[in-house]
């Protein structure tokens, strides 16, 4: 378990501090969904940094990896690291949100790198369901995860998808929830024990806290955590992550940050180094 | 004349489809609860008939999924809970994405007869034909459904195939290709056009009509989006009118399709639009139901007399 060197565990670190300074600086140019993006950037990190198998020169190589963003409000998280990994220069997303772009909140298919479009939630666990079952029936090796909101569990369409993974036997298939814990509302209708809920499922599961990247590399090196049975990753993260002002504020799920704040959020950032 | 769809059509589509996976190993089928549906396809490829239970979201997601990974697949539950249910996974997993999956409504219009509106689908064409992107083929008959099956495998892209009830033509294999009408039977005075079983109610009510003295030209609308606007210019130009013939909601379905395009030419044409007038269901015997709504060959054929008596006023 402890043969992740320390210095793998301090790289990934690095690149999600990373990941936090380009979301921070966004959140100043566009009205953006960066509380949750935050919260899942140590997930994020250790996917596009370590575990995800896909050739960037070839987004179309069948025996890649695939990653669904089911909480796709926070697509520019996702376009950060895919651009990171080769997918597309870093500048094309200057074209964020404006007419004619491909670089929407929500990720479509057209973005090289993301699989599907995402962003009316309770869509991304089928899909990726319908992608491992395919995995299996062509004896693939490759893995589908599926990045899920903890308040998007509230979508009976997942409980679906969570039933007939167990019955398909998809031990290719990962759904990883971003417990960030907040909706839009403050108080959010009772999803808790989720980890209990998918195991009544037939799931196997994990409950971690999801900015500990030591933790989080243990837990991914483990998968699937049983044979036979798709994984489940309850990643307990707080929305806002890395920002005093923003973490645990339901504010954060959707905002713009003017110059100050944005100021004081990237000194923040650069305080927890 | 049995009070439930004859099960050749479906025995039928379900065979063709199996017949052409046995060329094609990337044909898959996804099932919610619709056994019957994939019973021969499940039997000859047990790996490829995935079930997800009665989840017809999760299962539109799931047949997203397999597109996405490079699989012909088929995706089937009854026409109202696979298009309204899930209309918005059909909308935004498969035709959005431009995934190669093709939904199959069964027993679409009053099929479900005693079952209720509830298991009636009478808006289902409508649906599907705002949603940008996607085909929507019925097959008229039994001969038709073999020719839909292949064309719906040739064919690149999303695809809403609604199966109603075998009203058989008897006319062999008729040249089929996606987006081009058949036209059945001619004459000059009114211009039949119509979608699965209302094809051969069409042309019975013809017959009737013959009797009176009044011809029509009787075509197969089968592909209802992207409808085949050549058809309606010629039947604007050579014929007195148009009435079109469905087992749906006059709202929205092929009705509305050839109003909208007719309304936009300046040809003066007029259209009748026959089918359910917004109006749900009443419940019973399929045959029955027909019956009740003048839906049968000669309240057809009554409806077609008034709207021509209309015409030469």
């Amino acid at each position: 378990m402890n043969n992740v060197s320390g210095e793998v565990i301090e790289a990934l670190k690095g690149e999600a501090l990373d990941a936090r300074r380009f979301l921070v600086n966004h959140t100043a140019k566009h009205t953006t969904h960066l509380g949750g993006a935050l919260s899942a950037t140590e997930m994020l990190t250790a996917l596009y940094f370590r575990y995800m198998r896909v050739r960037p020169e070839d987004p179309e190589w069948e025996d890649r990896d695939l990653f669904i963003l089911s909480k796709g409000h926070v697509g520019i998280a996702l376009y950060y690291f895919l651009a990171k990994k080769g997918f597309f220069p870093l500048e094309d997303l200057d074209t964020y949100e404006q007419v004619g772009t491909i670089f929407g909140t929500h990720p479509s298919n057209k973005i090289p790198g993301a699989e599907v479009t995402t962003g009316s939630l309770g869509h991304g666990l089928s899909v990726g369901l319908g992608m491992a079952v395919v995995g299996k029936r062509d004896r693939k090796d490759y893995r589908v995860y599926v990045m899920l909101g903890d308040a998007e569990l509230q979508e009976g369409s997942i409980w679906e998808a969570a039933m007939a993974a167990n019955y398909h036997k998809l031990d290719n298939l990962v759904a990883i929830v971003d417990h960030n814990g907040r909706q839009t509302t403050e108080n959010m209708l009772a999803i808790d024990p989720i980890e209990r809920k998918f195991e009544s499922f037939g799931w196997s599961t994990a409950v971690i806290d999801g900015h500990d990247m030591r933790q989080i590399v243990e837990t991914m090196e483990a998968l699937p955590f049983e044979t036979g049975k798709p994984s489940l990753i309850v990643a307990n993260t707080i929305k806002g992550k890395g920002v005093s002002f923003l973490e645990g504020r339901a504010e954060s799920h959707n905002l713009f940050l003017d110059e100050e704040r944005a100021k004081r959020a990237l000194a923040d950032l650069e305080a927890s180094l | 004349m049995s009070g439930y769809a004859s099960s050749s059509l479906y025995e039928v589509w379900d065979k063709a489809i199996t017949e052409l996976a046995g060329e094609n190993p990337d044909i898959y089928t996804v099932d919610a609860e619709s056994a019957a549906m994939v019973r021969n396809f499940r039997e000859a490829y047990p790996e490829r008939a995935i079930q997800v239970g009665i989840a017809e979201q999760n299962m539109v997601g799931v047949a997203a999924g397999m597109a996405a990974k490079g699989k012909t697949v088929f995706a089937y539950s009854m026409a109202n809970f696979l298009t309204l249910r899930a209309c918005e996974m059909v909308r935004d997993d498969i035709v959005y994405n431009r995934f190669n999956a093709k939904i199959v409504g069964c027993y679409a219009s009053v099929l479900g007869g005693p079952w209720g509106s509830t298991h009636h689908a009478l808006e289902d064409v409508g649906v599907m034909r705002t949603i940008p992107g996607m085909t929507i083929v019925v097959p008229a008959d039994t001969d038709q459904v073999r020719q839909v099956a292949r064309a719906a495998v040739e064919f690149e892209g999303p695809m809403y195939i609604r199966l109603e009830s075998d009203m058989p033509l008897n006319r062999g294999e008729t040249d089929f290709k996606v987006g081009r009408s058949i036209v059945l039977r001619e004459g000059g005075d009114i211009t039949l056009m119509a979608y699965g079983a209302m094809v051969g109610r069409s042309l019975a009510a013809a017959q009737v009509l013959s009797e009176k003295g009044v011809e029509a030209r009787v075509v197969n609308m089968h592909t209802v989006k992207p409808i085949d606007t050549q058809a309606i210019l010629d039947a604007a130009r050579e014929t007195g009118g148009i009435a079109t013939v469905e087992e749906h909601s006059i709202i929205g379905g092929l009705g509305s399709a050839v109003a909208e395009f007719a309304a936009e030419e300046p040809t003066n044409i007029t259209i009748k639009r026959i089918g359910f007038e917004d109006t749900f269901s009443v419940l019973g015997k399929y045959e029955d139901i027909l019956e009740h709504y003048g839906l049968h060959p000669s309240g057809i054929a009554a409806k077609v007399l008034a709207f021509h008596d209309r015409l030469s006023r």
